[in-house]
């Protein structure tokens, strides 16, 4: 379910609710779930929803949703939940060509003190219909 | 004034669909390219041998009223030449096809997801402009013309080719007079000939393809489109030249950026490929005519556009004619996400 980037593990990130596919419209609703690792420190959370493109050409790439929450000293140690709501748009819709494909993802990215990041990516599809994204040939 | 001189004067009704005045459009085309060929040769010779001067060729001979009047030749043979070049091209750019008045309200459609003026409503797929209305059908595509960028190119190439091998000629005839040969730039300037050749038979036949075939003129009954819809078209054709085959073809492309090393490069690949239309042995008799349906496949993909990457449509329409080069139109189509 998720592709993880990590400098150094001093935090575990867990999006809940996220549902794998969604159509134009649609309310995306998840909640986002920081637990700090014993004794490390979270200085702050970025969360967005984006669409990004992967193949072979350079990759491009698009947020409809973005926050970052400034923890406070006193609560930068404890266990942060957040609600993240957003409508879908109506493009890009998830596509699988052959040059290029258009993903969708909640990305967290949380900055601990010390200066590490801990990143994590909730892939999903966005879909005219729900169902499977777009193929070149239409199948 | 009879015909022919007018027409040569005028430079109009090239390759009209009588027999004759179909030759002249070609005797007009090759005499404006030998004149713009022939100004550029007597320029370079010109003005190779007033840089040789100081060295060599004394200028004594040639007075300066002898190189005005050989600058003036050159420079009047080159704008006769652009000249018909140009009136030809910009005829073929701005001619309706059926010669038909146009209405005077023609303008731009605004359509309605124009008329949002902060954010589109369809994110990364791009606006749907450049349509107007149409006569037959409500929308009128505008067409680009691949061979364009082509025809310049070819047309850069041939004077850049034929200034070198002037050049050349140029430097081996004096060394000639001056009793000796410079058997290399001889054989640089025999090994030129043939680039000059292909690179101005190439610009001359682009050139003429671009004037004969006249513009498309391609009409839709609904704009801009959706996945699973299908709309009606209608294609005019003018043409001044029995076709050996129509063809329109849609087409969806994934264009794709790259950078690799130090370049940028650019890949494309068709991912949807429809026939709509295919007729063979056309006559120039009238402006060609003919309506047909085209259906967007049902879970076919949106076009798209980010900065590296693109999703587009288009409606080609292509044209041959025995013995001439294929030729061919695009007219770009926005397909935006199926309605909610």
């Amino acid at each position: 379910m998720s592709g993880v980037v990590t400098k150094r593990a001093t935090a575990r990130i867990v999006v809940s609710d996220v549902a794998p596919s969604y159509i134009p419209g649609s309310d995306l609703d998840c909640v986002i779930r920081v637990e700090p690792s014993p004794g490390a420190a979270v200085k702050q959370i970025d969360a967005r929803v984006q669409w990004s493109t992967c193949g072979k050409g350079n990759r491009d790439c698009g947020s409809i949703f973005q926050d970052r929450i400034e923890l406070a000293p006193s609560d930068q140690s404890l266990v942060k939940t957040l609600r993240l709501t957003t409508v879908m748009p109506r493009s890009p819709v998830s596509y699988r060509g052959f040059l290029l494909q258009i993903r969708w993802a909640i990305v967290v990215r949380v900055t601990m003190v010390d200066g590490t990041e801990v990143v994590e990516e909730y892939p999903f599809a966005l879909t005219a219909r729900g169902d499977s994204p777009n193929s070149p040939t239409g199948a | 004034m009879n015909r022919w001189s007018w027409f040569l004067y005028a430079g109009r009704k090239a390759f009209s669909r009588a027999a004759w005045q179909r030759w002249a459009g070609i005797v007009v085309g090759s005499l404006a390219l030998v004149s713009v060929l022939g100004g550029f040769v007597l320029l370079v010779v010109t003005i190779a041998a007033w840089t040789a001067a100081a060295s060599a060729v004394s200028l004594a001979q040639w007075s300066t009223m002898e190189l005005t009047i050989r600058l003036v030749i050159a420079a009047a043979m080159i704008g006769i030449g652009v000249y018909w070049m140009a009136g030809s091209i910009w005829k073929v750019a701005t001619l309706t096809p059926g010669r038909k008045t146009t209405s005077a309200d023609r303008q731009e459609i605004v359509l309605s997801n124009e008329r949002v003026p902060v954010s589109s409503p369809f994110p990364t797929v791009p606006a749907p402009r450049g349509v107007v209305r149409g006569d037959v059908m409500p929308y009128r595509l505008t067409g680009a013309n691949p061979d364009l960028g082509w025809m310049i190119g070819a047309g850069i190439a041939s004077l850049v080719s034929v200034g070198l091998l002037t050049v050349l000629c140029w430097f081996v005839w004096q060394t000639y007079d001056a009793g000796t040969v410079d058997w290399w730039a001889l054989g640089a300037a025999v090994c030129c000939i043939p680039v000059v050749a292909w690179s101005v038979y190439r610009f001359f036949l682009k050139f003429l393809v671009f004037v004969a075939f006249g513009p498309s003129r391609l009409e839709i009954s609904q704009y801009p489109l959706a996945p699973g819809q299908t709309v009606q078209l209608s294609l005019r054709q003018p043409g001044q030249m029995r076709l050996h085959l129509l063809e329109v073809v849609l087409l969806c492309q994934e264009v794709v950026t790259y950078s690799q090393g130090t370049n940028v490069r650019t890949e494309t690949r068709n991912v949807v490929e429809q026939r709509l239309f295919r007729q063979r042995g056309i006559a120039a008799a009238e402006p060609f005519q003919c309506e047909f349906e085209m259906a967007i496949p049902r879970d076919a993909m949106h076009s798209f556009s980010a900065d590296s990457n693109r999703i587009q449509w288009k409606i080609i329409v292509s044209a041959s004619v025995r013995g001439w080069p294929r030729f061919e139109r695009a007219f770009p189509i926005i397909v935006q996400p199926p309605p909610a």
